[in-house]
């Protein structure tokens, strides 16, 4: 489980989390929803281990996040992986570091991905870079999935793809994802939980199914409403 | 799959290798180009015996050496702060390794680097020197602990390096726990350290110098010792590096 207890964190003068308490179950795909500068990256980043709290203390099964990174799979916004690998080598590159790397499942989505493993990194579109970050990401047995922005300025078509090979290899409740994103269309019918964030404290946050039924309409109704009428 | 931290180190290594390419690339093309040049003048036959030619050979020798050995601590600024312009450091942050193996595999292959560039810089000197002024070499083995002397200069210079490389990484990473002139905070450390070291060193050396003064005269005594404070210097800077990157960096 993770846990965040009381947990803030500026940059400058600029809020990103303020007094963010929520836990997040295991075994669920939870999505976490709100605005530009909401906090969801640095809520994401902070169960990584890549930004600390200011106040507050945030825990992955119990222990300090860098503590838990072995059983993180972590796909950030950004293209963070070495331009000059090829495919094949970034997964062997990756695989060196984690025990839960699963070959056979790599193999598999290079296939559904319809990736070319000699395909240097530095050299293919984006819309395939953001495939080969899920790949390296995805190929891993880890207990945490945490994915920031995963179809961010990616065609209709790929989206579909990566949404698909999350879909494919899920293991409900023995794994957990969070998907934080603006994207709510594409990955409603994912998300068992959703968490909507604003200005760095929680919003709304709920089971899907049940902000559904109560409210009569989508999810992303239902964050337009909720940012409306904060607005207002 | 199993993982060990070995195999950890060796890809990160592998990977700042590849990395280091460039640099090693550099002084060999220097080496070959620039001794060669001199090598063909030299042994024109006008030139034999001409004691000015023969002088003039010490500088493509120190020119490439110079170079061997001050392109590591240039790649050292490049090395980790690629990391951060590229994004990559997302990557090696969220990593399952610490600050000391990510910063290690580094040092590790500046320091490859180094012994790479040096080596291909004396053996292409050693060669023009052996075939203009033979008596040279004959001048280095007849002094008594000549080639243990310059072993030792040769270790003293490459602990040196490692010195300045922790400096460096020292200084960046200081630098990036600001958001804002991290290149500025990181050229202001850079000098700041240097000069609280070099007045540290300058205590301890006195104070050095008095408590053993006999094993101070010999000019092995006096290289090992200078070899080992040299040493404890940057592994203690470069300790301090591994703890404020895994205490304080954050993306």
């Amino acid at each position: 489980m993770i846990e965040f207890k009381n947990v803030s964190k500026r940059f400058g003068t600029t809020v990103a989390l303020e007094k963010f308490d929520y836990k997040f179950e295991q075994g669920k795909i939870i999505g976490l929803f709100g605005p530009n500068g909401a906090g969801k990256s640095t809520s994401i980043k902070m169960i990584v281990g890549l930004n600390r709290p200011d106040a507050g203390e945030v825990t992955v099964d119990g222990k300090e996040p860098r503590i838990s990174r072995a059983n993180i799979a972590y796909l950030p916004e950004i293209d963070h992986l070495y331009p000059w690998m090829p495919i094949k080598q970034a997964a062997r590159f990756t695989s060196t570091f984690y025990a839960d790397w699963d070959e056979t499942k790599y193999n598999e989505l290079l296939n559904f991905l319809n990736l070319d493993p000699q395909m240097k990194i530095g050299k293919i579109s984006k819309g395939q870079r953001a495939k080969t970050k899920l790949l390296l990401t995805v190929s891993r047995r880890a207990p945490y999935l945490l994915m920031d922005e995963p179809l961010s300025g990616i065609d209709i078509l790929t989206r579909e793809d990566i949404i698909d090979a999350i879909i494919k290899d899920y293991r409900e409740g023995e794994q957990t994802i969070i998907i934080s994103t603006h994207e709510i269309a594409e990955v409603e019918r994912l998300v068992d939980e959703v968490v909507f964030l604003d200005k760095g404290r929680v919003k709304l946050a709920g089971s899907a199914d049940e902000l559904r039924a109560e409210r009569g309409h989508s999810l992303v109704e239902t964050m337009k409403e909720a940012f409306r009428n904060v607005n207002q | 799959m199993s993982t060990n931290k070995m195999k950890m180190f060796f890809a990160l290594y592998t990977k700042d290798m590849r990395e280091s390419i460039p640099e090693i690339t550099v002084v060999a093309a220097v080496a070959v180009i620039l001794n060669g040049i001199f090598y063909l003048r030299v042994i024109r036959p006008e030139a034999a015996g001409d004691s000015n030619t023969q002088l003039a050979l010490i500088i493509p020798v120190l020119m490439v050496m110079g170079l061997a050995v001050f392109l590591p601590l240039f790649s050292s600024f490049k090395l980790l702060s690629r990391e951060w312009n590229n994004n990559t450091v997302y990557f090696i942050m969220a990593l399952p390794v610490s600050g000391a193996m990510i910063l290690g595999s580094k040092l590790l292959a500046l320091l490859t680097q180094y012994v790479v560039g040096t080596l291909i810089a004396g053996i292409t000197g050693l060669i023009l020197v052996w075939n203009v002024i033979p008596e040279l070499m004959n001048l280095i083995s007849g002094q008594p602990h000549g080639f243990s002397v310059v072993l030792l200069l040769y270790s003293l210079s490459a602990v040196f390096l490692v010195y300045l490389i922790s400096i460096s990484f020292f200084s960046q990473i200081i630098g990036r726990l600001s958001s804002r002139f991290s290149g500025l905070i990181t050229g202001g450390v850079f000098i700041l350290t240097l000069y609280i070291v070099g007045k540290i060193n300058d205590l301890t050396s006195n104070l050095n110098i008095r408590m053993f003064a006999d094993w101070y005269t010999t000019p092995i005594g006096s290289l090992l010792t200078a070899n080992l404070m040299v040493l404890v210097t940057a592994a203690v800077i470069f300790t301090l590096a591994v703890v404020v990157y895994n205490k304080k960096v954050e993306l």
